[in-house]
């Protein structure tokens, strides 16, 4: 029998859903291999009994919280998918401000039937098994995460950063043309697409392992971006990761 | 003895070594009896290496454990990756890519006449233990043979059923420790290093052998030290995490020697000289 | 040796007609750079260029190199690429580059996925009329010069090559694109002296960086083992990589596996990898060899400066600089050479 596949989304754009639909000469192929029983994007099937979970977006609300936890008690495995569901992402932002003033600015008067808790991921609430990075992400990882979940290779988080992949793809540096980037210190594995087509890496696919804030900091204090501007660079899509340590860290490396 | 480089096309391409026997010693650890389509490649030296390769796993370096004398050719694998898992998944009667042997393997030949003094720690075993068969097999070429042992705990040790034979053999002097002790457990319990109070040795006849993991070696050569085996006389197999195994991939590189060339085994006196080593 | 004498102007149609019969590489434009790939039309290539992004040598040793084959019927086969190529306008750091990795792959046990892709290729070098930045070593290190692993090497005459002929492959290129196209004349000055002169006007423009002779570095380096020097490079360095991947001899590689989507057949491949990754010297037990990214530099600097020149009787520095540039951090060889030579006492 197939192994039964399913998407969830929780506070996201559900772009790394559409990312998946984007496969067009691959789903064939996937569909060979597994059965996709729950894909809001496109699908109306609703089904409660599945093998692999993948889970978009990050919990924001105390439902979305009983909602992935009853995803990980029917799914074998959860893949959290995307840069909300693996660090909280663009939403994080949320987290910088109190609770209440964000409920009033984004519902005002029907503010109070909308309860909001502050931005978790969704490792931060159920176990999961791997973390596909990416805003979005990218079609060649979830082809190779599918496909070593299908044969039973176990999956292993890229180390190197994302300046290893703009280099092997023989870009021209982003810091070369007067502009800057966080991709040195970047988890790799989306062949730097940013700066191949000239945009800075945000770091949506979250940090390596040991990142050497300091030394990021003072590059980019050296190329003449502010304090605020390179507290952005940082909570872009990281803002949970460095929320307690970033603006200590600014004010000591950046005079 | 001379190692038998198995002759290939090209360096990468591995023989296809069919799995005929599976044993599992502890939870972690199985023991896998390989044939290969020809009997050239079952020559090798003890503490060389081989590279198995289970397609889409990818290749890890793996020591052999049995003896160049033995019938058998065996691979003591622990789980810890991606490959090793999937080995752990195997069967009887599936197939397996060897390429290999790699490494220059134990010089036995320096063994010869002399006292012996191992020190296994943990997985270390596994390589000693074709070293360890072979002088079993070659009694008569060696003088005294004292062989130390130290696991985890009671459950991870490795080859129980010849640890038992080992107790009680004439021919080797036999301790085994482990870190933590268990109910039921009878025997030493301490680091490897504990045992050495406990036997005597001639130190102007002894050659040290130690293989284990990464932390050992500064302790357990401190111990040998101190019996007064000098530097010379003691070798050591170290760990490292090769790519290819053919010099070429920079991953088994400690200062600059790389392990899969001019190792795995090396001479206390030239270890000293690679900072990166223990 | 055969001298040639080569008007400019002859240049596009000698690249024009030496394009009809083999895989010509060279530099090209991107953006404000170069880079070094293969050339389609005669007009993209660049012999004017100061410098490629990623390094000629790459062209043997390709990034994501499939080296096995698995078919769905359970066969291995080893994958070999051996096309006939023209790498045109190499200049001579990256031709000491190629040199010295034909020895890394051929030294037993050799590569044979190097070698052959090496193996029927044509260098022509063009040399260096003036230093391509201020962050290259070439001069201290005697590499802004080739006198081998070129088949023919140009020299700038003015509105002239001469084109010195070295090899047999060499003297085939030459002799067939003569006969066809006669726009090779034999040069009847004297080379020696014509050469000579070169050297002298790159004298002029070529500076030296270093505070001290090149040949006092490997041991000035081994004395700076411990030196604090690797920890203040290393709370620099960012460990992204760039400067292994942009090097010239840096030949580390990871090796994978990769699954058709059918999943019954695949390859395995190698990539290019860094000694600066964290994970670049851990092992099955967990345990990291070099942990801190002060011994990962020192180990990129060591391996180039003492571990080559010791057990291959050359250093693994040809100084293009291409590390120097690609460091946002400003981590600089450079520096370090100076700096370990002002600590050894």
């Amino acid at each position: 029998m197939k192994p039964k596949l399913a998407m969830f989304s929780f506070t996201s754009c559900e772009g790394c859903q559409l990312q998946i639909l984007n496969l067009e000469d691959e789903l064939l192929s996937i569909l060979n291999a597994v059965e996709i029983v729950n894909f809001r994007e496109a699908i109306d099937e609703k089904a409660q009994d599945y093998d692999i979970a993948f889970v978009e977006g990050s919990i924001t609300t105390p439902e979305e919280i009983e909602e992935v936890k009853d995803i990980r008690s029917k799914a074998k495995l959860v893949v959290a998918i995307g840069a909300c569901a693996c660090l909280g992402g663009v939403n994080a932002m949320k987290n910088f401000f109190p609770l209440d003033f964000v409920r009033n600015e984004v519902y005002k008067e029907k503010a109070s039937c909308f309860p909001t808790l502050p931005v978790q991921r969704v490792g931060d609430v159920i176990k999961v098994d791997y973390e596909m990075h990416g805003c979005p992400i990218t079609k060649k990882e979830f082809l190779h995460v599918t496909k070593s979940l299908l044969l039973g290779i176990p999956l292993k988080q890229i180390h190197y950063s994302i300046c290893t992949e703009c280099k092997t793809a023989g870009n021209v540096c982003l810091f070369d043309k007067g502009e800057t980037c966080i991709g040195a210190i970047t988890r790799g594995g989306c062949d730097a697409i940013c700066p191949t087509f000239g945009d800075g890496c945000e770091g949506c696919r979250g940090f390596v392992d040991e990142p050497n804030f300091e030394g990021m900091i003072q590059v980019l204090a050296d190329r003449g971006l502010t304090k605020p501007e390179i507290k952005n660079k940082f909570t872009y899509f990281n803002g949970l990761d460095v929320i307690e340590t970033i603006n200590d860290k600014i004010e000591e490396f950046v005079k | 003895m001379e190692a038998d480089f198995i002759k290939m096309e090209t360096g990468y391409v591995p023989v296809e070594a069919k799995i005929t026997k599976i044993t599992q010693p502890t939870e972690y650890e199985k023991v896998f009896t390989l044939d290969f389509p020809h009997k050239e490649h079952l020559k090798f030296l003890p503490c060389q290496f081989v590279m198995v390769s289970i397609f889409g796993f990818g290749e890890a370096p793996i020591s052999i454990c049995s003896s160049p004398d033995d019938e058998e050719f065996q691979l003591c694998v622990r789980k810890v990756g991606s490959l090793t898992n999937k080995m752990h998944s195997l069967k009887v009667g599936d197939f397996i890519g060897i390429r290999g042997p790699y490494g220059n393997g134990f010089p036995v030949e320096v063994l010869e006449g002399k006292d012996l003094l191992f020190t296994a720690g943990g997985l270390g075993l596994a390589p000693l233990r074709s070293l360890i068969r072979y002088v079993l097999q070659n009694r008569e070429k060696f003088g005294d043979f004292t062989l130390l042992y130290g696991a985890r705990s009671p459950h991870d040790r490795l080859f129980a059923d010849e640890i038992s034979e080992w107790e009680t053999s004439e021919f080797v002097d036999f301790h085994e420790t482990v870190d933590i002790g268990e109910e039921n457990w009878m025997g030493n319990v301490g680091l490897i290093t504990s045992l050495f109070p406990m036997i005597g040795i001639d130190p102007e006849k002894t050659i040290g052998v130690i293989v284990g993991p990464p932390i050992m070696y500064q302790f357990v050569v401190r111990e040998m030290l101190k019996k007064e085996i000098t530097d010379k006389n003691i070798f050591m197999s170290l760990e490292r995490r090769m790519r290819c195994g053919l010099g070429k991939c920079g991953h088994c590189q400690m200062n600059g020697v790389y392990v899969c060339q001019e190792g795995p085994v090396f001479n206390y006196v030239d270890v000293q000289a690679i900072q990166e080593a223990i | 040796m055969k001298i040639y004498f080569l008007p400019k102007d002859k240049v596009k149609l000698l690249v024009e007609s030496v394009l009809d019969e083999f895989q010509v590489f060279g530099a090209k434009a991107k953006e404000m750079k170069f880079e070094f790939g293969k050339i389609d039309t005669a007009a993209e290539l660049r012999l004017d260029y100061n410098t490629t992004i990623l390094p000629p040598v790459k062209t043997f040793f390709p990034n994501d190199e499939k080296i096995l084959e698995f078919k769905p019927n359970g066969q291995t086969t080893s994958v070999h690429e051996n096309s006939k190529k023209v790498l045109f306008g190499v200049h001579p750091c990256d031709i000491h580059a190629i040199e010295m990795m034909d020895n890394i792959f051929s030294t037993p046990p050799e590569d044979k996925h190097y070698l052959e892709r090496r193996k029927d290729s044509i260098i022509i070098g063009i040399n260096c009329n003036t230093p391509c930045s201020d962050k290259i070593l070439c001069y201290d290190k005697g590499t802004y010069k080739a006198d081998s692993g070129f088949d023919l090497m140009f020299w700038d005459n003015g509105e002239s090559y001469l084109v010195e002929v070295v090899t047999s492959l060499g003297n085939f290129l030459a002799s067939k694109f003569s006969y066809f196209f006669n726009f090779f004349t034999e040069y009847s000055g004297d080379f020696h002296e014509f050469k000579s002169e070169y050297h002298k006007r790159q004298d002029f423009v070529f500076e030296k960086k270093l505070t001290r002779k090149i040949s006092e570095l490997p041991e000035a380096m081994r004395q700076s083992y411990e030196s604090e020097l690797w920890h203040e490079v290393g709370a620099k360095c960012l460990s992204c990589g760039s400067c292994n991947i942009v090097c010239p001899t840096c030949y580390c590689f990871d090796v994978k596996d990769v699954v058709d989507i059918d999943l019954a057949g695949g390859h395995r491949c190698r990539n290019w990898d860094s000694c600066q990754n964290l994970d670049f010297a851990c092992v099955g037990s967990g345990e990291n060899f070099r942990e801190k990214s002060s011994q990962r530099n020192r180990h990129r600097v060591f391996k180039k400066e003492v571990y080559l020149p010791q057990n291959k009787g050359y250093s693994g520095c040809v100084g293009c600089g291409r590390c120097n540039t690609a460091c946002i951090a400003g981590i600089s060889l450079i520096d370090i050479y100076n700096n370990v030579f002002s600590e050894e006492v």
